[in-house]
């Protein structure tokens, strides 16, 4: 009014004052959010406490509509940039790539994901949308085929470890749900397997400082400085790709270590040691135990901020909970986040589980080859150079998990029903198949698959050495005809010295 | 997304920051158009009503409802998330304490000559019957002839489809006023004919050397309209090398007009259909009078024919329509030395941006930046702080640009006790865009230090 007074230089009665009607544009004030929120203009606590601020993380679509924006805003008006690192993340789109828009009908609600929800429920929504008829039955229909069942309930733990997994720098969400369902067998993994290794440890009593315990005990077996080397790497990648914004790999990471490591290793190596409850058992049974203890508790940290639901209910659930002293934690959301110790990784241990897995491996395949139940064990013999001691050691692993009977090393004498499986230049397994194996039902079915191999050979021979093939085949298609040529040859002459092989063995058992 | 990548970066902070005290914020914006336009449809579904039949203040009522509705939705989608934010500092861009601060920028902004007020030719969505930003505008490529559906017509007489026909160069003649003479020019938007206000030639052209100072006679209204000589925008070798000039709807048109003080004359309503200047075709929608004005024309003998053209089209990203420039008066933010000192940020590694790919990008835009139009004609947002003053009975209009020295930019109650008291909900307030628009703020507190100094992580570890 002072102003209007100073332009008009008339009494106050006699202006008209007439407000602008126009509204301003929704990002001017976004543009002044970093501020604004701490309430600014006003020099709160807040403000002074918590601006300029550290991080923005936004969407990439709107880096001028609104990073730009309040950065040049937040220059101007308070003479400081709002935060000193932008991090942009990646558009979610629908499988196919398209961006998700209400006008596709595309658009999938988190809570969709979560909670999952009907087909009927799906389309339903599309109904109570502003599309126009005829898009809605378009929408309907491609709604239909992409979910026909509907949506499976996937729970957040699930879409949240699916998002990051696709967070790889730069690269558009191309969100397939089925990669969310994916995640949720591997929460529900996490949940069973978890619960069925708190059984492990029910009796155990872990002590507020139980790692260095452990490492200081001289107890541990290999496969236990393996797996708590394995944490702490595990530990370090995914800290160090969190500082590095590398989301995706950060998931991977500790993915990997729980699947592969954890519970498709080391949970089954320590089953025998567990439930040997024997006096001479007792070192080995507790390090086992402290070690399951630790990489648990250590690894639901680990994995807290990604799969934050299960990680708390499992958390709670370890046994010693509330036994721990003053600085005990009531929940894995303000416990600290796992650090690397390097004074806790084992080179040594590392590779000698590196060889005991290979080894592993053999003996399965060996085994699968020629059919042996899982309720069979049998007795291997190993063949080896250099890898001789770190093998001896880690012979109740291999027996673990190579269902072995018994396992010997660099035997005099090997027997000659033995089937054969070359691990590396150093070392070959035998198997014993003394009395587990029907020779002639083995040589039948091997007869019959040569019979389909043969011909397959034999007409690719024919086309390649017809005339013209020279002149009118693209190099491309010889290559890849000379590829598989080789491939069928070789699967040939493999199936001829199997069929040796057991007819070789069917005399030794008439002898 | 945000969501579970803040999550992750305050996890790893908290490590780092033991003892520290770490936020992290969320707020969400408005939306203006977006929301505006959601409940505008919402309403024609349901009552047959548009937001003018209901009026400003009832309409804004009822976003505010929706709002309240569609915000929670928002909270339950991102707590079922398990998004660790600090609830309690939770914002929206249209409460009070956002406001105030709106106030406080758009004042100092003014009283720092960087916001002002002018009548330009901007992008305008008839659609919205709104100006939009620049950044606004999505472009479409035509390769040539392309039928396209255009919103609020009926649909085209002339195409089974109802689709109008754009990525056309139409050829049309001006008869030379004393003289049987035509004047031939193309046009890729013929109804823009109707506010022509000269045909521009290339001075040196010796085809038109005898036509200098001459008028040709607009066939529709009679009126006179020069022939001007211009060697900035006639290319001689192009066309017939004649150039209708149109002001009021034509960028490089606008920039001629600026040069020869040409008439503008606006032939559009807000809503995008022919004007009182447009003589007999005055309340057609632009597209059919496109149509109309090839068929007077042809009637007239003045139609000489057309050809496929590759073409731009500008699209308003908000609403779909076709936009058109137009000169309306808007409030501008000068940005260039806003942009400069961006620009300098990153170049100068003070302000990081990651993935760093992005840096390119940043650049680009920045360095090409336009004044911003800051101003929406729309109902939903913060109204602007600004009154136009006359005295009593004085009938001044507000869009004139001589009484551009009649308005008050003002913080004061005094003046802006006008309407959004109503948005003082001090409580949580969540807003509807699945776009979330999410702040995360990580910081330290110690004993009031203040945290900018001691908050980064390589200060912190």
């Amino acid at each position: 009014m002072r102003k209007a007074q100073d332009i008009l230089k008339c009494a106050p009665e006699e202006i008209v004052l007439d407000r602008d009607e126009d509204v301003l544009d929704t990002w001017f004030s976004s543009g002044l959010f970093p501020f604004s929120v701490m309430g600014w203009p006003d020099n709160t606590d807040d403000l002074q406490a918590f601006y300029p601020t550290s991080l923005l993380e936004t969407g990439m679509d709107i880096l001028f509509f609104w990073v730009a924006r309040m950065v040049m805003m937040g220059l101007e008006l308070t003479d400081e940039l709002p935060f000193h690192t932008v991090f942009l993340h990646a558009m979610v789109r629908d499988k196919d790539g398209r961006k998700m828009s209400k006008s596709l009908g595309n658009v999938i609600d988190p809570l969709e994901v979560i909670n999952g929800c009907t087909l009927e429920s799906l389309l339903h929504k599309l109904e109570g949308g502003n599309l126009p008829a005829k898009e809605i039955e378009k929408c309907k229909s491609d709604q239909a085929a992409d979910f026909p069942d509907g949506i499976p309930e996937c729970g957040s733990d699930a879409l949240r470890f699916g998002l990051l997994a696709y967070t790889v720098q730069g690269k558009d969400v191309n969100l397939d749900i089925k990669r969310v369902v994916g995640y949720r067998s591997f929460c529900n993994k996490l949940w069973n397997a978890t619960r069925f290794a708190i059984e492990f440890v029910s009796d155990f009593k872990p002590t507020s400082t139980l790692l260095d315990d452990l490492v200081n005990s001289g107890k541990m077996a290999i496969r236990d400085q393996f797996i708590i080397s394995r944490l702490m790497a595990a530990i370090e990648a995914v800290n160090g790709n969190f500082k590095d914004y590398k989301f995706g790999d950060a998931q991977q990471a500790s993915y990997a270590f729980w699947m592969d490591e954890l519970c498709n290793l080391y949970l089954e190596l320590i089953k025998p040691v567990v439930y040997d409850k024997s006096e001479a058992n007792a070192d080995a049974r507790w390090a086992a135990q402290a070690t399951l203890w630790v990489c648990l508790e250590s690894g639901l940290r680990l994995l807290h901020p990604m799969i934050p639901f299960v990680t708390e209910e499992l958390w709670q659930r370890l046994p010693g909970r509330g036994t721990l002293g003053a600085d005990e934690k009531d929940s894995i959301m303000i416990s600290e986040y796992p650090q690397c110790n390097n004074a806790y990784k084992n080179a040594a241990a590392e590779s000698g589980m590196e060889v005991t897995k290979k080894i592993i491996n053999s003996c399965r395949s060996l085994r699968a080859s020629y059919n042996i139940t899982n309720k069979t064990l049998t007795k291997f013999y190993i063949k080896t150079g250099s890898d001789a001691d770190a093998i001896s050691a880690q012979i109740a692993d291999i027996k673990t998990l190579g269902k072995a009977s018994d396992v010997e090393i660099n035997a005099a004498v090997v027997p000659e029903t033995v089937g054969i499986d070359v691990v590396d230049d150093q070392t070959t397994i035998f198997m014993d198949i003394k009395g587990l194996v029907d020779y002639n039902a083995e040589i039948q079915k091997l007869e019959k698959n040569l019979g389909k191999t043969t011909p397959s050979l034999d007409n690719l021979e024919k086309k390649i050495s017809a005339p013209g093939y020279e002149e009118n085949v693209t190099d491309e298609l010889k290559q890849a005809n000379i590829m598989k040529m080789e491939g069928l040859q070789k699967k040939v002459d493999e199936i001829k010295a199997a069929i040796e092989k057991f007819e070789s063995l069917s005399l030794l058992d008439k002898n | 997304m945000n969501n579970c990548i803040v999550s992750c970066v305050s996890q790893t902070e908290k490590g780092f920051l033991i003892q520290n005290i770490l936020i992290s914020i969320k707020g969400t914006d408005h939306a203006g158009i977006a929301t505006q336009t959601i409940v505008e449809k919402m309403l024609m579904k349901e009552t047959g009503q548009t937001r003018h039949d209901l009026g400003r203040e009832k309409f804004v009522e009822k976003i505010w409802e929706w709002k309240e509705d569609y915000g929670g939705k928002i909270t339950n989608q991102l707590r079922s998330l398990g998004s660790s934010v600090d609830w309690s500092r939770e914002r929206f861009t249209m409460d009070k304490t956002c406001n105030k601060a709106v106030v406080e920028a758009f004042n100092l902004m003014y009283e720092k000559g960087l916001l002002y007020r002018d009548m330009r030719l901007g992008n305008w969505s008839c659609a919205l019957k709104s100006a939009i930003s620049d950044i606004e505008v999505d472009y479409i490529e035509l390769e040539g002839r392309t039928f396209l559906e255009v919103k609020s017509h009926k649909g085209n007489k002339n195409d089974k489809n109802g689709k109008y026909e754009f990525g056309v160069l139409t050829s049309f003649a001006y008869p030379v006023e004393d003289s049987d003479e035509k004047l031939i020019v193309a046009t890729t938007r013929l109804e823009t004919m109707l506010g022509d206000t000269a045909v521009a030639i290339h001075p040196e052209d010796d085809r038109y050397k005898h036509l200098h100072g001459k008028h040709v006679i607009h066939p529709f209204n009679g009126r006179r309209i020069p022939i001007i000589t211009d060697s900035e925008l006639v290319d001689m070798s192009f066309g017939t090398g004649a150039v209708k000039i149109t002001p009021a709807h034509d960028p490089n048109d606008y920039e001629c007009g600026k040069r020869h003080n040409l008439e503008f004359i606006t032939v559009l309503t807000p809503d995008g259909a022919i004007n009182h200047n447009g003589s007999q075709f005055e309340g057609i929608m632009r597209y059919d009078a496109r149509v109309a004005v090839e068929e007077a024309l042809n009637e007239k003998g003045l139609y000489i024919g057309k050809e496929p053209n590759k073409m731009r089209l500008g699209i308003c990203s908000r609403s779909g329509d076709i936009l058109e420039p137009m000169i309306t008066p808007q409030w501008y933010v000068n940005c260039d030395n806003m942009a400069k000192r961006a620009c300098d940020v990153v170049r100068n590694g003070q302000l990081k941006i990651l993935p760093e790919e992005n840096e390119k990008t940043w650049f680009y835009w920045l360095d090409n930046i336009r004044d911003w139009c800051v101003s929406r004609q729309l109902w939903w947002g913060h109204q602007i702080p600004a009154w136009f003053v006359t005295k009593k009975g004085e009938n001044l209009s507000k869009n004139d640009m001589e009484n551009n020295g009649r308005w008050v930019v003002s913080r004061t109650e005094e003046v802006s006790r006008s309407g959004f008291e109503r948005a003082n909900s001090d409580r949580a307030c969540w807003v509807y865009r699945l776009t979330l628009v999410h702040h995360c703020n990580v910081g330290c507190d110690e004993e009031s230090t203040r945290y900018s100094q001691v908050c980064s992580r390589r200060d912190c570890s």
